[in-house]
């Protein structure tokens, strides 16, 4: 038996111990408790759903028949980042579906919480650090399904080591459920596509419908499966016309449970707060997009600058327009990202950086992809190389101050000079040794350097960088 | 096209979701009181630590969207230890000036005694010969501690202050 069969596993479990390791840091320190109060809203949900079977949690969107303003200072959050205002608590909750909140104030409620006080982030971050360690699990094996081994693990390389993608993946937001539901139903739909077996399209259509009841925004999902089975399907559209209503049928059953749920408690309020929810003001304005690939938010108000999201978006983009031997495969990580874009777009609503997480596992997919394409194809190795610059770029400007970074300032322009020349010369003379050598070569150590780099910016953000966070 | 899989699992689900919204109507039937949402809301968290220094903490900020609609309280524990807090008024049940004194102490984290006429401990610090004396503005003192909150009051609360000692606070402020 060959050793290297072995390495995949070997590969997985690194990945999984410093997704591990890297998310539990500071797990209940950065975000600063209270700096989404949905954190604790969603567990109130659930506490309240357990203890006294209505749910009860923070809204004050018009349509609600009563609002009761409580200060409620759970982990102190009056002393810093709730300010001076009581919270509109509404009864019973309809913002969203409850299970994030039940998966959140469950685990509280064991933790020993039975009031809201009691929902320390120290309880309600926990579940989504399991998720976000099985997010970078469930990203190795998709791509690896639908590329190969190397794409999986730089894609599941950058998604464990990202600071963006591990500060955010802990925060009580339903984006951080939907994620690995995502990519478990994509995961299905993609075994579906290969083998034909009805269970895993009703896997598929079972694990998109558990999405809807996180949040309505995982009609991203339902989406995606749908237009991947059209664009997979062996036979064509034609044939693929079934699957799709069955897989349609199968997922969005699941509303109906969201609508009982709704009735047993107040059916009028339901459908007033339903409408209000999608009447609300389209914050994110025209500008969304721009900021989309810009600006990497991550609360409501603050930015945690991450090189690898804006590597991600020209990635996307190249992948869209090249021809490659499995070029209708990118496709597995393009259908995806636009399904959840057109939600993303057509929800609006507040510029709030958790509705940004889902993109974020498919962008490093792609960024893998045009990656491993680039160490095949040279008219690729100069813009591999400057998608990398980014990254590195970022994260170097974060861990060194610019009168310190003087020191390297000859070897980085200099360096970076001679290379780019040495990428434009692939050009002329594709087939020469130095450059089927250098350039995979230099991609390679630029890649590990910006994974290194990385987890070097990560260690920097402690509570007081956070406060500065940019 | 073979549709009984998708006839069961219809079935199934339509049955689930009959089931589940029974369920839920027993449940808060059985479970749900006004007093136990009350407890829900404002009973005190039982990990968390009184302190015995009511100037430990503050609510700093400034509520928005409220307009006029606040009132602030300082707590001065001493000369050199002192707490800013600023309340909404919709916050505030009763929205009198011992209501407010117990929300703080519950936001807080400290123990609050307040009868009508006059505080008898905020934290450790107890008051049974009147060392708490609260004022709005230099010359009102606050007799009556279930008068109605008015907006805008600036409770100052001082422990031990001669009225010398109030004085110059309010003329250096």
């Amino acid at each position: 038996m060959k050793i290297t069969r072995f390495f995949p596993i070997v590969f997985l479990i690194t990945i999984v111990l410093v997704s591990f390791y890297l998310r539990s840091i500071n797990l209940s320190k950065i975000p600063y408790p209270g700096e989404s109060m949905d954190e604790y809203s969603f567990a109130w949900v659930g506490l309240s759903l357990i203890r006294t079977g209505i749910p009860i949690g923070i809204s004050g969107i018009t349509g609600y028949k009563n609002t009761d303003f409580r200060y409620i200072n759970v982990d102190q959050v009056f002393r810093g980042s709730a300010k001076g205002n009581p919270f509109a608590i509404n009864s019973p909750w309809f913002d969203h579906p409850p299970l994030l909140g039940l998966v959140a104030g469950g685990f509280a409620y064991l933790m020993g919480g039975r009031v809201f006080e009691d929902t320390q982030v120290n309880f309600i971050r926990k579940p989504m650090f399991f998720f976000g360690v099985i997010s970078v699990c469930l990203l190795f094996y998709y791509t690896k399904k639908v590329f190969g081994i190397k794409e999986a693990i730089i894609a599941s390389a950058i998604y464990a080591t990202s600071p963006l993608a591990i500060i955010s993946s802990r925060m009580v937001q339903a984006e951080n459920l939907l994620i690995p539901l995502f990519l478990a139903s994509l995961t299905a739909t993609y075994l579906y596509l290969q083998k034909q077996q009805g269970a895993l399209l009703y896997a598929a259509g079972i694990l998109a419908g558990i999405s809807l009841l996180v949040k309505l925004s995982g009609l991203a999902i339902v989406l995606s499966c749908t237009f991947l089975i059209l664009y997979f399907y062996p036979g064509g559209i034609k044939k693929a016309v079934p699957s799709v209503l069955i897989f349609a049928v199968v997922s969005l059953a699941f509303l109906i449970f969201f609508i009982s749920y709704g009735a047993a408690f107040d059916f009028g309020q339901f459908l007033s707060i339903f409408t209000s929810n999608s009447n609300r003001i389209y914050s994110i304005g025209p500008l969304a997009f721009f900021d989309l690939m810009t600006a990497t938010k991550i609360t409501a108000s603050r930015y945690l600058t991450d090189g690898f999201v804006l590597a991600g978006w020209f990635s996307s983009f190249l992948l869209f327009v090249l021809p490659s031997e499995k070029k209708k495969h990118e496709m597995y990580i393009l259908i995806p990202l636009v399904c959840y874009l057109v939600i993303f777009l057509l929800f609006g609503s507040e510029p709030y950086g958790w509705y940004r997480f889902p993109f974020i596992p498919f962008l490093f997919a792609a960024i893998a992809r045009i990656l491993m394409l680039s160490l095949r194809n040279p008219d690729l190795f100069l813009p591999a190389f400057l998608i990398l610059l980014i990254p590195a770029g970022v994260s170097l400007s974060k861990i060194i101050s610019i009168e310190k970074f003087q020191e390297l300032a000859g070897i980085w322009r200099w360096g970076l000079a001679g290379l780019l020349f040495i990428y434009l010369f692939s050009y002329a003379k594709p087939k020469s040794k130095m450059v089927k050598i250098l350039i995979p070569v230099t991609l390679i150590c630029l890649f590990v350097l910006s994974i290194y780099l990385n987890l070097e910016y990560f260690r920097k953000i402690t509570p007081q960088y956070w406060q500065n966070a940019t | 096209m073979n549709l009984k899989p998708l006839a069961v699992y219809l079935i199934a689900i339509f049955t689930l979701s009959i089931f589940l919204y029974l369920f839920l109507k027993n449940y808060s039937s059985t479970n749900y009181s006004k007093a136990k949402k009350e407890e829900l809301l404002s009973a005190p968290s039982k990990f968390k630590l009184n302190t015995g220094d009511p100037c430990m903490h503050s609510v700093y900020g400034d509520p928005a969207g409220v307009q006029e609609n606040y009132i602030k309280i300082n707590l001065h524990c001493s000369k050199s230890n002192s707490s800013t807090n600023t309340l909404a008024l919709e916050g505030i049940s009763p929205d009198t000036y011992s209501g407010a004194l117990y929300l703080l102490a519950n936001v807080n984290v400290f123990e609050a005694g307040v009868i009508p006429e006059r505080i008898d401990k905020l934290g450790n610090l107890i008051s049974d010969n009147n060392q708490w004396r609260c004022f709005i503005g230099q010359n009102r003192e606050i007799k009556n501690f279930n008068e109605k909150l008015k907006q805008k009051d600036t409770i100052n609360c001082f422990y031990e202050f001669s009225f010398e000692d109030v004085k110059k606070y309010y003329e250096n402020n």
